[in-house]
């Protein structure tokens, strides 16, 4: 994805959506995970 | 694609692969492994878009960001600079003890003895430093008040001049003579007072010599010099309060908060402060504008004044018994030398002429020689304190402004301590340091309008003054704003109000900081 043709607030919108998801995903792990 | 699909496209990403993520079956180990592996493929490939995310905003920022300071700020700096590092030279109210610092040393040494022998060491070399700058050779031919401190003194110039001072053979020396001599100390403390009377006028005459140089060199009188050192102050603070790196570095390290310049918050307070025809054109009318400034530095000002008027009362109180304190310096002074001498003849008495032969064992002390040091003490205090006295009986007179006298107080920094400490027993030694350079500082602020035309002895109702004088102007100003619980928040609305003004004036958006302000907490 082209990140730089974003609007500044937009990209820190996408950003913590990102790593929120990301910590959604960390934990998924480690409930999981043997 | 415009950008918010892009935005669209990202979020709905995120969602698909919840999507995908929730459909996948978790009823045996098999099926959970793959779970797993999906979760780690997923959480890679997000990691990535993450990075590149905050790369793009990281660059941003400091593109945002990397703005230089007005040149001309660290040029007032530098020429500030050099009018502090001799200005103490022309504050002909200080005497050369106070003049080179000697004065804090000596306090210093006096109330550290108990806890921080480091840095009684550190104030003992500091002082001999001062006497060196000065032209004044100090040895150890000087520290002769009694055998244990030429004792001590003889290892602290050795280790001193190896530039070893935290050495063992000084800690150890020390344990070795405090053990004969607890008051070793106090007794080296007396023993500088004593060198500095010993070397005053000479000291005196080097002092007179480098102004005379100084004047000479730069062509100015020392009102001139003053003079010049204010100017540069204010066009210093001119040039920080419109410069664009002072104000953002100011909002990125939280002393601002960019909610506070909102539009509609600037009006607000606008509004708290002046009628509604005045806030309508007020970006028009350069004459308000200069009367909000001028309005802020009198709350400065009288904000400072009513956190230092115990001083001026002290003062008042001081002269007004003024006739007490004419003549009795010399006295105090015969009697000084005569306990100093007769501290001599007792040590001679005790342990003889030659010193060097003798080992600190050897050394003795008698209960009449440690009560004379004490009362030696006690007299230094005196003598102290009523020189600072005689400076008020003899150069303090009814016209004698509020700025005079305080200026006389930061003058001695003895009577100055002193006088704190008697205002706020609990008060302590960093506070009161700090007290004193808050009021070094207010008595050079360069917007000094009020206490520099009043006279000490007739104190007029400052906020009153102040009140009276805006309310002129228009201003929406009463007494109770300047009571001492309300006049900070008097001072947050102007403050507030000239702040955003600037903010104008460096072309500086409230967008721009908001968006600077999320990216800091977002990336750091």
């Amino acid at each position: 994805m082209k990140f730089e043709e974003l609007e500044t607030e937009e990209l820190i919108n996408a950003y913590e959506q990102i790593n929120n998801f990301i910590d959604f995903l960390r934990k998924e792990c480690s409930n999981n995970d043997k | 694609m415009t950008n918010s699909q892009k935005l669209n496209e990202i979020l709905q990403k995120i969602d698909s692969s919840k999507e995908i993520l929730s459909t996948m079956p978790k009823n045996n180990e098999k099926n959970i492994d793959i779970y797993v592996e999906k979760i780690k493929e997923l959480e890679k490939e997000y990691e990535k878009y993450s990075k590149e995310i905050k790369d793009v905003l990281e660059s941003r920022y400091i593109k945002k960001t990397n703005i230089e300071e007005n040149k001309e700020i660290s040029d007032l700096y530098s020429r500030i600079n050099t009018i502090e590092k001799v200005k103490y030279i022309f504050e002909d109210e200080k005497s050369s003890m106070a003049k080179i610092g000697l004065d804090k040393n000596i306090y210093k040494i006096s109330k550290f003895y108990k806890d921080n022998l480091e840095n009684v060491n550190m104030q003992i070399a500091e002082a001999i430093n001062k006497f060196k700058e000065v032209g004044i050779k100090v040895d150890i031919s000087d520290f002769n008040y009694t055998d244990y401190v030429q004792e001590y003194m003889t290892t602290f110039l050795e280790e001193m001049s190896k530039n070893t001072l935290d050495s063992d053979v000084l800690k150890s020396k020390f344990e070795e003579v405090y053990w004969k001599c607890p008051d070793i100390i106090v007794y080296i403390e007396l023993n500088i007072r004593n060198i500095y009377l010993k070397y005053q006028n000479d000291i005196d005459k080097f002092l007179k010599k480098e102004k005379a140089e100084i004047l000479k060199k730069w062509k100015k009188t020392p009102s001139e010099i003053q003079n010049s050192y204010l100017e540069l102050k204010k066009r210093l603070i001119e040039q920080m309060d419109i410069d664009r790196k002072t104000l953002i570095d100011m909002f990125l390290n939280g002393k601002l908060n960019i909610k506070d310049f909102a539009d509609n918050k600037l009006k607000e307070n606008c509004l708290r402060l002046l009628p509604e025809e005045i806030v309508q054109n007020l970006e028009k009318n350069k004459d308000t504008v200069e009367n909000i400034i001028k309005l802020l530095n009198s709350l400065y000002e009288y904000k400072n004044y009513l956190e230092f008027k115990f001083i001026v009362s002290d003062i008042k109180n001081i002269y007004a018994e003024k006739d007490k304190y004419k003549k009795l310096n010399t006295e105090i002074r015969k009697n000084l030398q005569a306990s100093e001498k007769k501290l001599q003849k007792i040590n001679k008495k005790l342990n003889g002429k030659n010193f060097w032969s003798k080992k600190t064992s050897e050394i003795k002390q008698s209960p009449e020689m440690n009560n004379l040091v004490l009362e030696i003490k006690k007299i230094y205090k005196e003598f102290e304190l009523n020189e600072f006295y005689n400076k008020i009986a003899t150069q303090v007179n009814e016209h004698s402004t509020i700025l005079d006298v305080l200026k006389l107080a930061n003058s001695d920094y003895i009577y100055l301590t002193d006088c704190i400490i008697r205002n706020d027993e609990s008060i302590s030694a960093e506070d009161i340091e700090n007290k004193i350079i808050k009021l070094n500082e207010f008595l050079e602020n360069p917007y000094i309008t009020a206490i520099n035309n009043m006279s000490f002895i007739d104190e007029k109702d400052i906020a009153l003054v102040i009140k009276d004088r805006y309310k002129l102007l228009k201003f929406k100003i009463e007494k109770e704003d300047l009571y001492e619980d309300n006049i900070d928040k008097l001072i947050s609305i102007v403050k507030n109000i000239i702040i955003g003004a600037n903010m104008k004036k460096a072309k500086i958006e409230v967008k721009y900081i908001e968006e600077i302000c999320n990216l800091n907490k977002l990336l750091y």
